[in-house]
Formats: C-alpha cells, sequence, structure tokens
C-alpha cells in the first residue's frame, strides 16, 4: 500500500534537457548504472542555467534541501538523481538529503503505462518536519515516483516545493491533477473502479498524477484497467 | 522490498555519489570514495534477483 497526499499548489516539474539528448549522451547508461564519474558528466553538461537562475529566484529564501529519488534500478543504483541534486546544491548553495532511498525495485524504466501504475515506488528515510524540499530525479514520465516521494516527505511533516528532473517529456511536466481530469474519470470509469483503486494501492483518485488519471481515462474501459493492473503485478 | 542491509548499502551509495560528484565539481579534493565494485556489484545482484519478485 502506498501512502498518497491530495495535490494542492505543486507548480510544474522543471526538465532540464530533452530525452533523446540525455539517452543519446556517452555518459547516461554509466550513470545509469552507478557510476557517479558518469552521472557528473551527464549532468554537467545537460544542467540547463535558465532553469538553475530560475531556481534560485523562486527559492533563494527558503533554501531547500534537495532530495533524490536514489534507487536500484535493472543496472544497478541510479547515479543521475542524486548527481542532479548535487550538482543544483553546488550552484546554488543548498543542502542535500543523505538518508532517504528508494525501498523497492520497480523496474520502470521502459515499462509500460500499466506497469508503472502497477509497481508503485515506496521510499524510507527520515525528513524535517517543517522544512522546505525540492525533489530530483532522472526523468518524469507518469510522475508516480515522484508523488511518492512527495507523499513520504510530507508524511514526516516537510514541506515539498516542486521537482526538478534531467529530462521527460514536455506534456509530463503538469503532475499535479486538474479537478476536470479527476471529474472526467469520476465520470467514465465510476465509484466502483475507485473503491477497487483504493483497496488495492491505499490512496483515491484525487492522488493520482494528471499523467496517470491521463493514462485511465484513456483506457476504454474498468476491466481492462483490472486486468492489466493484475497482468502488470504478477509480470 | 531490498533487506535492511541493502537498504543500508544504498544509503552508503547515496552518501558516497554526493561526495564524489562533490569533488568533481570542484567543491573539495580528495580520492574517490566511491566503492563502485563493493556496493555497485551487490546491489545490481538485487536489482537481478529482485526485478521479477518484488512486483506488489
Amino acid at each position: 500500500m502506498t501512502t498518497r497526499y491530495l495535490w494542492d499548489v505543486f507548480p510544474p516539474v522543471l526538465i532540464h534537457a530533452n530525452e533523446s539528448t540525455v539517452k543519446q549522451h556517452p555518459s547516461y547508461r554509466a550513470a545509469k548504472s552507478g557510476d557517479p564519474d558518469a552521472a557528473y558528466l551527464l549532468v554537467n553538461a545537460l544542467l540547463n542555467p535558465i532553469i538553475v537562475g530560475q531556481l534560485a529566484d523562486t527559492y533563494a529564501r527558503q533554501k531547500p534541501t534537495l532530495v533524490s529519488a536514489h534507487a536500484v534500478e535493472g543496472a544497478g543504483v541510479n547515479a543521475i538523481p542524486e548527481a542532479l541534486a548535487d550538482m543544483l546544491a553546488n550552484k546554488l548553495g543548498w543542502p542535500t538529503d543523505n538518508g532517504i532511498v528508494q525501498i523497492n525495485i520497480v523496474s520502470h524504466t521502459g515499462a509500460d503505462g500499466f506497469s508503472r501504475l502497477a509497481r508503485q515506488a515506496k521510499f524510507d528515510g527520515e525528513a524535517l518536519a517543517g522544512k522546505p524540499y525540492l525533489l530530483t530525479d532522472d526523468f518524469v514520465g507518469q510522475g508516480g515516483t515522484l508523488a511518492n516521494l512527495r507523499s513520504h516527505i510530507m508524511s514526516k511533516g516537510g514541506n515539498v516545493l516542486g521537482a526538478i528532473v534531467l529530462t521527460g517529456k514536455p506534456h509530463s511536466a503538469k503532475i499535479a491533477l486538474d479537478r476536470v481530469t479527476l471529474q472526467e474519470l469520476r465520470l467514465k470509469h465510476g465509484q466502483q473502479l475507485e473503491n477497487w483503486w483504493d483497496q488495492r494501492f491505499g490512496f483515491r483518485f484525487d492522488c493520482l498524477t494528471e499523467s496517470e488519471a491521463r493514462y485511465l481515462l484513456n483506457t476504454p474501459d474498468v476491466d481492462r484497467i483490472r486486468n492489466q493492473i493484475i497482468a502488470a503485478v504478477q509480470g | 522490498m531490498l533487506t535492511a542491509s541493502e537498504i543500508k548499502l544504498l544509503r552508503q551509495s547515496k552518501v558516497e555519489i554526493a561526495q564524489r560528484v562533490r569533488e568533481l565539481a570542484g567543491l573539495r579534493g580528495g580520492p574517490a570514495p566511491f566503492t563502485e565494485n563493493a556496493i555497485g556489484t551487490s546491489l545490481r545482484r538485487t536489482a537481478r534477483v529482485s526485478a521479477k519478485g518484488d512486483k506488489q
């Protein structure tokens, strides 16, 4: 089961570089499998100075702690989220977290939407109540990992101000669920599916990300959603 | 789910990646502390074993 918090005001995820540029970079594979030198080279090459300036302008007063979605993936430890946090911390003079990690392996890289929905990332580690945080990850797709990291920090009393990723599709930047999307989803798939979802995942549709909700909204019927989720879990 | 010892290794790798990246970014000198062979190999093995069995 996953704890998710409702979306209030959460800004669009800041994306540093386009996906093909990141994935074609000579250091990408090594960085994704745990090489810190490769991660440094990748992030150093692709950090967008306009976004760094935007962060400095927006959050200078709060000096938020940068916390990475640090996780084991198929090829090993993904070094990119942490390298992104450290490079931003270096440039902005902000602190970084060193204790929060993802405690399961979700195999999201290259997976389809149902597999991403079915295998929710879980986090462990302390956060300071009342302190501001900014999340970092290498990629935003459906935004579920960032939503779960945000919720983990909020469960400890932390205040999550936003999220920054190295890459992702521009339409994935908006992760806070739109009220209209939620209404459309509930109208289309109904209370029964939402109850099933709540029992299975531990949160209702109003805690989905915008992309997760749209994915379900674009699925023709309830049976297909249930069957695909169950199939993805059984893998 | 990762075991307690795997989570400990993962936290250690987070700290060590941070140290190495900051060294490379010129914040401080010293040798590269990231023991990729010890930590990376162990967690890669975990990834392979858990990838199919860690479904919810």
